[in-house]
């Protein structure tokens, strides 16, 4: 009797152990808005996109671009490139892969209705496109654009059976939502899980696991919980502070990856008068390169980044980290030296410092509020007397668009491996026309510097492009001190023991990409 | 009564038209949206396009009229973030806070009546000391605490309950709900139990006071004298009289436990109601924060309705509208 109980335990304890190990579940902090891979562009979108669809492109560790839909692409004149598409590639409704899926598909990205992340502008440069034959396809732009394979790259493929009318219902509701992804749709109830099932014919490596069931926990510390519990393998975005406690049980393994995501400081420099800064004798010292220069010194980059981040943050003194394109040996990690920051203090007219505050979201960064704490504190040693006011990220990035603010700490995510983008939208001359300057909130220009980035953006030649961003970055970061970069943020993941995940510096958490341990 | 439901339903119109305008005006002072829709390296073109397309570009009175239009032919707006209809969301997750409150409502009566039924009827006695103390604990401890402790005990010491989620559904009656499933329940029962202590606590204190207040009245010594046998004068006499006062604030409480069972659900990740909105908040999706609350208050103003009605039913001597029913 014993020993059949036993047994039946036995069978019954392995049993449950196989069948957990075929299903992945993950917990996530941050839900699409649709299954539409074409509604939003923003992470949480792309990260349901990327399990079921794919692009032409992919991204390798520094993101950049890799072949996946296309084998090939080649330039051959300034605006016309020949995309060759892998051969042997099916949706998920067996259909095969063609060169008419891709045309049908860049004609469908501008009608997605009510998107407010679109694709369009990643399909904009393109004038014509046609089929030479069933998988190549021959692409004109308006004008050379250079990076035209990170533009449409990122476009995921579908089925030219949807036509390019379908509308966003038809892919939450499951009908529509077919790619070349490893995994297929299993069904998505909003707010609280999605599931998916691995593709048989899928053409690249099968996923390690029959089925993945993704839940939706935004709540920090509801996340941790359940992993400590067991309830789910994978949790994304461990919160900083919860690292050491992790770590400290048994049974989960901490995974890491630098971001391109830069948190920085930003500096109100472009006004005779400035709302939150106020020194003797009155107009703004911020507008002075060497007061700006002086703040940078004043801040111990490495500090924040053991003392308030636990180490989970990657100091810097630029925009990108190291890898990607435009990233350079020439801008070092800023030292703190509060002597040199008192000597250009007093250079510039304000030996007995001057006063701050400094503004920022208390919950849109990793410890943003913190990290505002600890930069006031260092500025405050240095001889200035600042002060900090922390808020909501949706009433703060509301007010850090009407200029409010004297000095805040923004982000920026780089998420094309090129520091291009960051340059055009965060430092150069803000100027709607030519859609540079999107995120200089504080009106920061430089005219020197616009013309090295406008140069670089349309540079086919890479060692060119490379020397001309190298250039560009020196003027900003070490010439101009337009912002202060503080660090890089680090994604973390926390898994079960036994799993093993490949981590992209990008904010993906792809099933595909985790595996059982060898 | 026929009038008397007219007028309540004349005043309820009005005081949803009142709330749609305050909290309309009151959630669009606040944020930008847009901001927190686009990509973070979208250019400045594509967050005006986002403005466009979702009618932001217009002054907030034309919004507000468009809005209200709307709301006249049962349109609750459509969600910014999902692009959705804002009353399919809440709809969609209706039945999740419904199974949660009722779940929390039964709990904290099968719990709160015995144990106040005990206390008042043995007033001073060790067991009403326990009881009571109990109770201020319950009642004093912050919710989001109480959650976060069940969760540390049952769910990552002990492992007995999985830590938040709701479980696999079923479907009963053409309704789906997971209080039909084994999975369901072990979901529900701790986020039940951490919404029911707080009501439950305040049951226990409620019976307490109206029993000992019955036990010393009139009737009850009648009933003495006449020799009822003590379980009867509880049960069949002094019960029915607490019942009374309990009706009232329980109505209400159940449509706080609807309404505001915000922070369990936060706190164990339930997909009800209460969940979206701080979701929303937090992305300030504006028409679902103005759907959600136009949508509890007529829920408010249902239960009152019917807790009005109940009344005239436990007491034939209540009439409604102060004329002869």
């Amino acid at each position: 009797m014993t020993a059949r109980l036993l047994l039946t335990t036995a069978i019954l304890a392995a049993t449950t152990a196989a069948a957990s190990a075929e299903t992945l579940r993950m917990a996530l902090k941050a839900e699409h808005p649709s299954v539409d891979p074409h509604f939003s562009r923003t992470s949480p979108g792309q990260n349901t996109a990327s399990h079921i669809f794919e692009g032409l492109a992919g991204i390798d560790e520094t993101l950049q671009p890799v072949p996946l839909l296309a084998e090939s692409w080649e330039s051959i004149d300034p605006t016309t490139w020949r995309i060759r598409l892998r051969a042997g590639v099916t949706f998920h409704d067996g259909s095969a892969l063609d060169a008419e899926d891709v045309i049908t598909t860049f004609a469908r990205v501008p009608n997605v209705a009510n998107s407010p992340a679109s694709f369009e502008s990643n399909v904009a440069a393109i004038a014509g496109i046609e089929a030479e034959d069933d998988l190549t396809l021959l692409i004109t732009t308006h004008e050379p654009t250079p990076d035209l394979i990170e533009q449409i790259g990122s476009v995921y493929i579908l089925p030219s059976e949807l036509g390019t009318e379908i509308s966003s219902r038809d892919f939450d509701a499951g009908t529509a939502a077919i790619g070349t992804g490893p995994w297929r749709y299993g069904g998505w109830t909003p707010n609280e899980r999605l599931t998916l099932t691995a593709f048989e014919d899928y053409w690249g490596d099968a996923p390690a696991f029959s089925d993945v069931v993704i839940r939706y926990i935004p709540n920090d510390a509801g996340r941790v919980a359940a992993l400590i519990a067991g309830d789910v393998d994978v949790i994304d975005a461990v919160p900083a502070g919860d690292v050491p406690a992790i770590e400290g049980r048994s049974g989960a393994q901490m995974v890491t990856a630098t971001t391109g995501r830069l948190i920085y400081l930003a500096l109100d420099s472009d006004r005779e008068d400035s709302p939150f800064v106020s020194a003797q004798g009155g107009g703004n010292p911020l507008q002075d390169v060497r007061v700006r220069q002086a703040l940078s010194l004043m801040l111990d980059r490495q500090m924040i980044s053991d003392r308030i981040m636990n180490g989970t943050a990657t100091p810097t003194g630029q925009l990108v980290p190291e890898g990607f394109v435009g990233w350079t040996d020439q801008v070092p990690v800023p030292q703190p030296d509060p002597e040199a920051a008192r000597a250009l203090l007093a250079e510039a007219g304000y030996p007995d410092g001057f006063t701050i505050t400094l503004h920022g979201p208390n919950n849109r960064s990793q410890n943003d509020a913190q990290i505002l704490q600890a930069v006031s504190q260092l500025f405050a040693r240095a001889g200035l007397t600042s002060s900090v006011e922390a808020m909501p990220s949706n009433i703060f990035f509301d007010r850090a668009g009407r200029q409010e603010f004297s000095a805040f700490l923004g982000g920026f995510g780089t998420t094309t491996g090129s520091a291009i983008r960051g340059l055009q939208q965060v430092i150069a001359t803000n100027d709607p026309e030519a859609g540079t300057g999107g995120f200089n909130r504080t009106r920061f220009s430089d005219p020197e510097f616009d013309a090295l980035v406008a140069r670089a953006a349309q540079s086919f030649d890479e060692a060119e492009r490379d020397d001309l961003l190298t250039q560009a970055t020196i003027r900003a970061f070490t010439e101009q001190q337009a912002i202060i970069p503080l660090h890089f943020e680090q994604q973390i993941w926390a898994l079960r023991d036994g799993l093993t995940y490949d981590a992209r510096p990008i904010e993906r958490t792809l099933a595909q990409d985790i595996r059982p341990a060898e | 009564m026929a009038a008397y439901l007219v007028r309540r339903l004349g005043q309820a119109v009005f005081v949803l038209l009142l709330v749609s305008f305050l909290v309309f005006m009151g959630v669009y002072a606040i944020g930008d949206p847009v901001q927190m829709l686009v990509p973070p390296d979208a250019t400045a073109a594509e967050v005006e396009r986002a403005r466009v397309a979702l009618g932001l570009d217009r002054p907030i009175l034309v919004q507000y009229w468009l809005y209200l239009t709307g709301l006249f032919q049962g349109d609750l707006g459509t969600s910014f973030v999902y692009n959705q209809p804002t009353i399919d969301l809440v709809l969609q997750r209706l039945p999740a806070t419904v199974e949660l409150g009722l779940a929390a409502f039964v709990m904290s009566l099968i719990i709160g009546l015995p144990l106040g039924l005990v206390a008042g009827y043995r007033a001073g006695s060790v067991a009403d000391d326990g009881i009571m103390n109990g109770s201020i604990f319950a009642y004093s401890l912050p919710n989001f605490w109480q959650g976060l402790l069940l969760i540390l005990l049952f769910a990552v010491q002990l492992r007995w309950f999985p830590s938040g989620g709701r479980g696999e559904t079923g479907t009963f009656l053409g309704i789906e709900t997971s209080l039909v499933t084994a999975s369901g329940w072990s979901h529900i029962f701790l986020p039940a139990l951490n919404l029911a202590l707080f009501n439950a606590a305040m049951v226990i204190r409620l019976t307490r006071a109206q029993v000992q207040a019955a036990m010393n009245s009139e009737y009850v010594r009648y009933a003495r004298a006449k020799g009822v046998p003590e379980g009867r004068i509880l049960m069949r006499h002094a019960f029915r009289n607490v019942l009374i006062p309990l009706v009232t604030v329980l109505g209400l409480e159940l449509g706080n436990l609807l309404a505001y069972g915000i922070i369990t659900e936060t706190v164990f990740n339930w997909p009800g109601m209460g969940q979206l909105l701080i979701n929303s908040i937090n992305v300030v999706d504006r028409p679902v924060i103005v759907g959600y609350l136009l949508i509890v208050v007529a829920m408010f103003v249902v239960i009152n309705l019917l807790v009005d009605v109940t009344y005239t039913l436990l007491d034939p001597r209540i009439r409604l509208g102060g004329k002869p029913a």
